[in-house]
């Protein structure tokens, strides 16, 4: 009873964490439609300059967390101009009018987005890696010193203090920014252009500048987050791109993309399911686990799927 | 000092051909209308599965590169089944997630035999090496490249050829609009599935080349970034015809980074220009109004 | 491509054919060689240099052979193309040494390629730092696991 007890106190402070970094991701599919591919390019990238920052520069780790989440912002600012800003302004013909795009029929214009956004992912990996060329790099280290032993009823449960912090932290943020959207007016004005861009605009609503403040929302967020995950770890290597878009994209998935507090649940299930195929499996059958469960979210037909209906928006 | 400079352009030109294979199999599912990152997964399993018969069984190179595209066809061909009815966004998804699964899977296989010289096969996460069907059998470097292009020309006059057939306009019909496409009789299904077994194939037929080349190949190598560059290829040279990928694999792995004219900006370059170009010309440098337009040069007398 | 040359396709194909009967042969093994690696890194690049040593199966040293060195990045595979590089004999029996030009530090896979008495090909993969300097760093093994993504969850529970 005991190590599985410890298993889901693993998998659900690890799950936090994906949560964290999915949030993003979710965020800016609700509102666009369109899946960014250069999400975790656009994470490492600010996280790399942050990185950069704190080596040559001694600065107070504040200000790396601040450069981090202004980086990943403008970055991902340059990522929607790019890729996502013709989004939806004309309206979508279906088949007919895709004469010119690459990816013809109703959902062409979604996967033109998506290639847009491939090729900026190698721009941004290739700048990240020019900034900062070593395989290891430094990023400052708020891991926490001790181990909480929580004593329950079965045995000592080990427990990490900072990775319960981060859990408890994407949590709350989640579940506010969640409500934010459901209740706050400019949460309403976000929902509103996402799920009806033409009454939107009638009534008056800036559609193109909301949908640009989401998108920087999700990038920002995807700062947070990515500051968050490395300073428990104290570095960052090249393969952090990948790795935040690849667990990003699951934990958005499993709960319903564009849905807020999906991602919290999806998230927190990705950890629970990891823990448990390291422990059954090892490192490389978790990382199996993982992909697998991706392409069987897609794959197989569930009955709720909401989530992979495009034409399912931002919820919170 | 020349020989080493000759040397390195025949590396060179292999690497491209190989690469052009991969950015072909991804050229034939953008003809249909899907994006896919997981060919990278089908030119592993073919380099694995070429270099299993050649280095283990002994088997003639030819014959295992036919088996090594044999079990990219059919991977290929089951991978499809489930995901060539998904929407555009949740293929792309499940094809990278799929070449992941592919990959944690070959870093998992372990499979050595004793030859008598020690132990050859696929060692899990240290990749799998000694694939030295080319020195034991003294084909020199030269006589592999010619094999290795005019593999790819047969492939080429191939898919050249088959262009004005009714293949050919089916797959581009299916790509432009299914709905329509299946109102002219074509059964979209079967077709797609038949076209992502040929993808299959040809990857596969890229990576038993590339296993040879190198003798050592390991999981690693075979990641996303290796699919989607292929996917960039066919996108940034154009999907009028297949030649469209060739011009782009000579414009990055030939101009971009052979010069070293842009080293240390080679994907920065490279990813921009395919992102501009998807906004203003869409289906590549040679789309296919150029490709009427110059239609004699391509061996077709232009679309009557 | 005239349309002339695309129509004879069975001419193509059939001369092919003939061309690839030869490689159709069953393969014969070669003798191996047994390989000795070292590399340091330094300056600007990096610049790596390698001292490779070779012997034959019984354990005699392979001398005279055309040895050329050269290096790919497996995590990129056909990018990042390196200039081959013969390497000469140091003057010790199977020694030889050669300098490659690298684009960039990380994890390179460094192979030999023997065309000498013998025909064989052995790589090696290092993991390749910017040495800063006048001094040389040693390219030390590496795993290709490396590659993996070490983000916390590999550390198991507690510990930090």
């Amino acid at each position: 009873m005991m190590p599985v007890l410890q298993l889901v106190m693993d998998g659900l402070m690890d799950g936090g964490a994906y949560a964290l970094i999915g949030l993003g991701l979710s965020l800016t599919f609700g509102q666009l439609r369109r899946l960014n591919l250069a999400y975790g390019a656009t994470a490492m990238l600010a996280s790399y300059l942050g990185a950069a920052i704190y080596a040559t520069q001694r600065v107070p780790v504040w200000l790396v967390a601040v450069t981090v989440i202004a980086a990943a912002t403008l970055i991902g600012w340059y990522v929607e101009w790019m890729c996502f800003a013709r989004s939806g302004q004309e309206p979508d013909h279906g088949g007919a009018s895709a004469i010119g795009a690459p990816i013809a029929g109703a959902d062409g214009r979604e996967v033109v987005a998506l290639a847009s956004s491939f090729a900026i992912w190698m721009q941004l990996e290739q700048l990240a890696v020019n900034l900062l060329p070593r395989h290891l790099n430094a990023f400052p280290s708020l891991a926490a010193q001790q181990d909480w032993l929580i004593d329950s009823g079965f045995g000592e449960l080990m427990v990490r203090t900072d990775r319960l912090l981060l859990a408890l932290l994407a949590a709350a943020l989640i579940l506010g920014l969640g409500a934010w959207l459901e209740r706050s007016r400019t949460g309403l004005s976000w929902r509103a252009s996402a799920d009806h861009r033409v009454a939107a605009h009638l009534v008056g609503m800036p559609v193109a500048r909301l949908q640009t403040a989401a998108f920087a929302a999700g990038c920002a967020l995807s700062g947070l987050a990515a500051f968050a995950v490395l300073s428990l770890d104290g570095q960052v290597t090249p393969m952090f791109g990948m790795w935040v878009l690849l667990k990003g994209l699951v934990a958005a998935m499993l709960g319903g993309l564009g849905s807020v507090r999906g991602v919290l649940w999806g998230g927190l299930l990705l950890g629970v399911i990891e823990a448990f195929a390291q422990a059954l499996l090892g490192a490389q059958g978790r990382e199996f686990a993982t992909y697998a469960l991706l392409f069987l979210i897609l794959v197989v037909p569930w009955k709720p799927r909401e989530s992979l209906v495009l034409s399912a928006g931002l919820r919170g | 000092m020349n020989e080493m400079v000759s040397a390195h352009l025949i590396g060179l030109s292999s690497d491209m051909a190989i690469m052009s294979l991969l950015a072909l199999s991804a050229y034939l599912l953008l003809l249909v209308g899907k994006v896919s990152f997981g060919q990278q997964a089908f030119f592993g399993l073919g380099a694995y599965a070429s270099g299993v018969m050649s280095a283990m069984f002994h088997a003639p190179l030819m014959f295992a590169l036919a088996f090594g595209m044999g079990v990219g066809a059919l991977c290929s061909w089951l991978v499809a089944l489930p995901t060539m009815s998904l929407s555009g966004l949740n293929y792309a998804v499940a094809t990278l997630a799929f070449g992941e699964m592919a990959r944690v899977a070959l870093s998992l296989w372990h499979w050595q035999i004793d030859l008598g010289d020690g132990l050859v096969g696929p060692a899990a996460i240290d990749g799998f090496r000694d694939i030295r069907w080319l020195h034991e059998n003294d084909v020199s470097p030269v006589q592999y490249f010619a094999i290795t292009v005019f593999v790819l020309v047969c492939i080429l006059i191939l898919m050249l050829r088959s262009e004005r057939t009714r293949l050919g306009v089916a797959l581009r019909m299916t790509g432009q609009d299914e709905t329509l496409a299946a109102t002219q009789g074509i059964d979209v299904g079967r077709l797609r599935l038949f076209i992502a077994a040929v993808a299959g194939a040809l990857a596969a037929l890229g990576g038993g080349l590339y296993a040879h080349r190198t003798t050592y190949i390991e999981p690693a190598i075979f990641d996303p970034m290796l699919g989607v560059h292929a996917v960039g290829y066919a996108l940034l040279g154009g999907i009028g015809t297949a030649l469209g990928p060739l011009v782009g694999v000579l414009f990055d792995l030939g101009l971009l980074d052979a010069t070293h004219w842009f080293s240390g900006w080679r994907m920065v370059i490279f990813g921009g220009l395919v992102a501009l170009f998807l906004r203003w010309r869409p289906r590549g440098f040679l789309d296919e109004r150029l490709v009427h337009r110059f239609g004699s040069i391509f061996g077709s007398k232009g679309y009557s | 491509m005239r349309s002339g040359i695309v129509a004879n396709t069975r001419v193509w194909v059939v001369a092919g054919m003939a061309m690839l009967v030869p490689f159709s042969l069953f393969a014969q093994t070669g003798e191996r060689a047994q390989l000795g690696l070292q590399c340091v890194s330094y300056g600007a690049g990096p610049m790596l240099d390698c001292l490779v040593e070779l012997k034959r199966k019984d354990g005699s040293s392979l001398d005279n052979a055309q040895v050329t060195l050269g290096a790919l990045m497996p995590s990129m595979p056909m990018a990042h193309t390196i200039k081959p590089v013969r390497a000469t004999s140091t003057g010790k029996p199977g020694q030889y040494q050669g300098t490659l030009a690298l684009e960039m530090p990380g994890i390179w896979t460094v192979d030999v390629e023997v065309n000498g008495p013998l025909r064989d090909k052995v790589g090696q993969n290092l993991m390749v730092n910017a040495c800063k300097g006048d001094t040389r760093c040693t390219a030390a093994p590496a795993k290709p696991g490396e590659k993996s993504p070490p983000h916390g969850h590999g550390k198991g529970h507690g510990g930090s």
